[in-house]
C-alpha cells in the first residue's frame, strides 16, 4: 500500500475536479459543430449510443485503473497497466504491455497539452480584448483580428504563458489546495456563466433579419437529417465521446489514483459523465448556435474553431453589452480548458515526483519549463511563417490529440477485460460503491461490446486516415503549402522522440520498481 | 421549431437531465450514509 499519498479533500470536490477534466474546450465548441455537420437530432442516435457503448463502460474501467494504480503509490497508467496485466500474463509481456500505453499516454499529456495550453491562452486573450474593446472596431474584421493575435507574440505568447503559469502555480499546492480548490470556483462559476448566456442567447429576439432567431438556430441545430445519417457521423459521434470525457487521456486514472480504497467509482464516474453531458448538449448546444445563427444566419455557424474566435466576436460587436457577454463566453471557455489542462499537468507531475522521486513545487516548474520548450513552435509557427494555418498543431491533433486515444483506450478496456479478468475487476470496481457493476455488464459489455466497438472506430479511423492522406510523407493538409512542410516534419520528430522516451520511462519504471528483485514487486505481492 | 427539432433536443435534455439528478440525489445519500 502507498504510504503518504495525498487523497481528495471531499466529495464534492472530487466530483467538480473530476466533471471539470472532462469538461473542457470540446464540449463548447466541438460539440455544435459535430452535431450540426453530421445530421443534427440524427446525430443523437449515434452519439447516445456510443456514450452508452463506449463513454460509460471505459470510464468505469478508468477509474478502477486508477483507484486500483494509486493504492499501489501510481498515479501514472504504464505502472497501473502492468499491475493489472501481470494477473495473467509474464513480467515482460505485462512490461511491454504498460511501457506501450505508459508512452502513448506520455505523448498525450505532453504534446496535447502543449498546444491546449495555448488555446486556454487565446480564450484568455480574448476575454481580456472582450473586455477592453479589443476586437470592437467594426472598420477591422474579426478573421483579421485573429490572425493579427496568433501572429502577435506580445499577446499571444504572454497569455499563454499567464495561464501556464496559473497552472504550474495551482499545482505547486497540491491535489486539495490546487486541484480541487480550484475546481470548486471554476466548476460553479462555468454552469452560472453558462445559464447567464443561455438567457441571453433566447432572448435576442431578431436584431438583424426576421429570418435568424435562437429559435431558428436551435431548430438548425436539432432538426434530424436522416440523409445525413451515415457511418461517418457514427464515426464523428464515437470520436465526441472519447475527446468529450477525456478518454484514453490517462488523467481520469491519474485523478482516480487520489480516491481512497474504499471510495465510491460506479457512482461518482456516472455522475461525472451526467455532469459532462450537461455542460456538452445543454450549455454548450444553447449558447454558440443560437447567438451566431440570431446576427449571421447558416454561414455564420459553419465553422469550428472559427465559430468562438471569428463568429462569435463578431456577433459580441453588435450586441448590446456585447463586451460583457463577450467576456462571460471566453471566460467559459477558459475554465473549461484550465480545469482539463490542470489534469494533463497533473500527470506529469506525478510521474516526476512518483517515478524520479522529484517533489511536487520543483517539478511543477520542471513541468513549466517543459510545456513551455515544446510549446514553442506552436506559438512560433504563425509569427515566423506570417500563415494561420497550424500546421504543426493541427499534425500533433490528428495523431495524439485524436487517433492515439481510442488506441489507448482499447489497450485498456482489453487489459481489464481479458487480463485482470471478471473477479478481480469486479471486487476491485464494486469495493465501496454505492452503485453495483453486474457480472453480465462487465461480461457482455466490457469484455465484448465495448473493445469490438473501439477496434471497429480504430479500423475505420485508420481507413479515413489513409484515404484523407495523413499517412504520407507530406499528408494532403499541407500539399499546397511546401513552406509549411518543414513545420509538419519537425511535429512528426518531435512526436517520436516524445514517444521513445515515453517508451523508456515507463519501461524503466516497471523494471525498477517490479523488476527481479524490486522492493516494490515484494509491497504488491504482500 | 420544428416539431420533429424540439422533439429531438427535448429527449436529450430529459435523459440529461435524468440523469443528473438521479446520480446527484444519490451521491448525497452515499454520503450522509
Amino acid at each position: 500500500m502507498a504510504e503518504g499519498r495525498e487523497n481528495w479533500g471531499t466529495k464534492l470536490g472530487l466530483i467538480l475536479a473530476m466533471a471539470g477534466n472532462a469538461i473542457g474546450l470540446g464540449n463548447f465548441w466541438r460539440f455544435p459543430y459535430q452535431a450540426a455537420k453530421n445530421g443534427g437530432g440524427a446525430f443523437m442516435i449515434p452519439y447516445f449510443a456510443a456514450l452508452i457503448i463506449l463513454g460509460i463502460p471505459i470510464m468505469y474501467v478508468e477509474w478502477m485503473q486508477g483507484r486500483y494504480g494509486g493504492k499501489y503509490g501510481h498515479g501514472t497508467v504504464g505502472c497501473m497497466v502492468y499491475l493489472q496485466s501481470k494477473e495473467r500474463t509474464s513480467h515482460t509481456t505485462a512490461a511491454i504491455l504498460g511501457s506501450l500505453v505508459g508512452m502513448l499516454v506520455f505523448s498525450v499529456v505532453s504534446l496535447v497539452n502543449a498546444y491546449y495550453t495555448q488555446i486556454i491562452g487565446w480564450t484568455l486573450g480574448y476575454s481580456y480584448l472582450s473586455l477592453t474593446g479589443g476586437y470592437m472596431d467594426k472598420a477591422k474584421s474579426t478573421g483579421e483580428i485573429f490572425v493579427n493575435y496568433i501572429q502577435t507574440p506580445g499577446l499571444s505568447i504572454t497569455f499563454w504563458v499567464i495561464a501556464l503559469f496559473l497552472l504550474g502555480l495551482a499545482l505547486t499546492r497540491g491535489v486539495q489546495k490546487g486541484i480541487e480548490a480550484w475546481a470548486k470556483v471554476m466548476m460553479p462559476s462555468l454552469y452560472v456563466l453558462g445559464f447567464i448566456l443561455i438567457i441571453r442567447a433566447l432572448t435576442l429576439g431578431t436584431p438583424v433579419n426576421p429570418d435568424w432567431s435562437p429559435l431558428k438556430g436551435l431548430d438548425y441545430l436539432w432538426s434530424p437529417h436522416w440523409n445525413e445519417l451515415s457511418w461517418q457521423s457514427a464515426l464523428a459521434a464515437a470520436g465526441q465521446i472519447f475527446f468529450t470525457l477525456s478518454l484514453g487521456m490517462g488523467i481520469i486514472q491519474n485523478y482516480a489514483s487520489y480516491l481512497k480504497p474504499d471510495d465510491d467509482i460506479v457512482l461518482s464516474a456516472t455522475a461525472t459523465v451526467f455532469l459532462n453531458e450537461f455542460a456538452e448538449v445543454i450549455l454548450g448546444g444553447s449558447i454558440a448556435i443560437p447567438i451566431a445563427y440570431t446576427f449571421l444566419g447558416t454561414e455564420g455557424i459553419k465553422q469550428s474553431v472559427g465559430l468562438s474566435f471569428i463568429a462569435l466576436p463578431n456577433v459580441f460587436r453588435m450586441m448590446p453589452a456585447g463586451q460583457i457577454f463577450g467576456a462571460f463566453w471566453f471566460l467559459i471557455l477558459f475554465f473549461a480548458g484550465f480545469t482539463s489542462a490542470i489534469a494533463m499537468y497533473n500527470y506529469l507531475i506525478a510521474l516526476l515526483e512518483e517515478d524520479l522521486n522529484i517533489p511536487r513545487r520543483v517539478g511543477s516548474w520542471l513541468i513549466f519549463a517543459l510545456y513551455i520548450i515544446i510549446g514553442l513552435p506552436v506559438a512560433l509557427e504563425p509569427v515566423l511563417t506570417k500563415t494561420a494555418e497550424l500546421v504543426f498543431l493541427t499534425e500533433l491533433d490528428n495523431w495524439v490529440g485524436s487517433y492515439f486515444l481510442v488506441v489507448v483506450g482499447l489497450l485498456e478496456v482489453f487489459v481489464v477485460g481479458w487480463l485482470f479478468g471478471e473477479k478481480k475487476s469486479l471486487e476491485e470496481v464494486n469495493r465501496g460503491s454505492y452503485w453495483k457493476i453486474s457480472s453480465a455488464f462487465f461480461n457482455i459489455m466490457i469484455k465484448w461490446v465495448t473493445p469490438l466497438a473501439i477496434a471497429i472506430l480504430l479500423v475505420f479511423s485508420t481507413r479515413s486516415y489513409i484515404k484523407d492522406g495523413y499517412f504520407r510523407w507530406v499528408p494532403s493538409f499541407v500539399e499546397k503549402m511546401p513552406n509549411l512542410v518543414p513545420w509538419v516534419q519537425g511535429a512528426r520528430l518531435l512526436l517520436f522522440a516524445i514517444l521513445i522516451i515515453g517508451f523508456i520511462e515507463a519501461y524503466t519504471t516497471i523494471q525498477k520498481k517490479y523488476g527481479p528483485g524490486a522492493a516494490a514487486q515484494k509491497a504488491y505481492k504482500a | 421549431m420544428s416539431g420533429g427539432a424540439l422533439g429531438f433536443m427535448l429527449l436529450a435534455w430529459v435523459v440529461i437531465l435524468g440523469g443528473v439528478y438521479v446520480t446527484m440525489s444519490n451521491l448525497i445519500k452515499y454520503q450522509q450514509k
